[in-house]
């Protein structure tokens, strides 16, 4: 998929985010759940 | 990152603002639609919860000089490389419903988007997509022409602007972060863009910045050989200064140029620039 729509947009990018860094897992994590 | 985060400010601290933005205000005032893109970012703060600051203000001036060089096409396509909070994207979409093409690093992307769904609430989903390959990004033109829209792409795919047809490029306190062989790659992207649509590059930028890695930056050395006209050219009045809480409260911004850009000519790409300047009271004059 290469088109991401609203809430799709920000969860990609978090998520991407994420993955890419891994100490600041747990504000990613407590951002996921919003 | 410009733009601000600040919470809607009360009571003495709005007052404060309001005497601090004074000056900067009465420069605005020259524009005749100041007013309009004013009230346009005051209903935008309303609505996301944050405050009216020094940061807002400029991006709402710079708007409100575009607008009065009749740069800015209601219902046009602009495109915003390293928005801030998504500051100028709102105004950009509310003022003047255009489609904009929001450009940024991965994670301020995020909080750009974040900030246009607190403003677009349930139109967010309709009204901003994220696209990451040519097939997309073509498709997504096509059934938003003319209809107030974002489309956001993550900076490592920037060579995407190639295929959107901008009537607007605006580039604030960007470039500045950026390595030349980056800045040179927005150019090559601007001008495949301006092939389809004759394009204006706003760009304001420090004339001369150091980056963490000791490589130095300045303005004029940008590869202004792909524009083709120059629309305007000046050292840009509300970046001269800027106001904070500690004493003596207003300082200039830190610049290492008095260097004023130059006018190039060839046939694809305008530009309307003006570079940061660490004038000497100029504002207060």
């Amino acid at each position: 998929m290469s088109i991401y729509s609203g809430d799709e947009a920000i969860t990609y990018l978090v998520k991407k985010l994420h993955q890419k860094d891994e100490k600041s897992s747990s504000f990613w994590n407590k951002i996921m759940k919003i | 990152m410009i733009g601000s985060n600040d919470k809607q400010y009360v009571g003495f601290r709005r007052f404060m603002h309001y005497i601090f933005q004074y000056p900067f205000r009465k420069i605005a005032k020259k524009f005749l639609n100041f007013d309009a893109v004013n009230k346009t970012a005051k209903d935008i703060l309303t609505e996301v919860g944050k405050g009216y600051s020094m940061d807002v203000l400029r991006q709402v001036i710079s708007l409100a000089y575009l607008n009065d060089k009749k740069v800015v096409r209601e219902g046009g396509t602009s495109c915003v490389i390293g928005d801030g909070y998504a500051t100028m994207s709102s105004l950009l979409l509310k003022n003047k419903r255009q489609r904009v093409v929001l450009v940024n690093l991965s994670k301020t992307l995020w909080i750009d988007l974040w900030h246009l769904k607190l403003l677009l609430k349930g139109k967010f989903s309709t009204d901003v997509t994220l696209v990451t390959s040519e097939d997309s990004i073509l498709r997504f033109l096509s059934e938003t022409k003319d209809k107030p829209s974002v489309i956001a792409i993550e900076a490592k795919n920037h060579q995407l602007l190639q295929f959107c047809p901008l009537d607007l490029i605006i580039n604030i306190a960007s470039m500045q972060e950026m390595n030349p062989e980056v800045i040179e790659e927005y150019f090559i992207d601007m001008s495949s863009a301006a092939k389809h649509n004759s394009s204006v590059f706003y760009c304001c930028n420090r004339g001369y910045k150091t980056l963490p890695d000791g490589t130095m930056l300045s303005f004029k050395d940008y590869p202004w050989h792909f524009s083709s006209q120059i629309l305007e050219d000046e050292i840009c009045p509300w970046y001269k200064k800027y106001y904070n809480t500690k004493l003596p409260f207003l300082s200039q911004l830190r610049c290492y140029s008095t260097q004023i850009g130059k006018v190039f000519i060839n046939n694809e790409l305008s530009l309307l620039y003006c570079i940061f300047f660490g004038g000497i009271n100029a504002l207060y004059k």
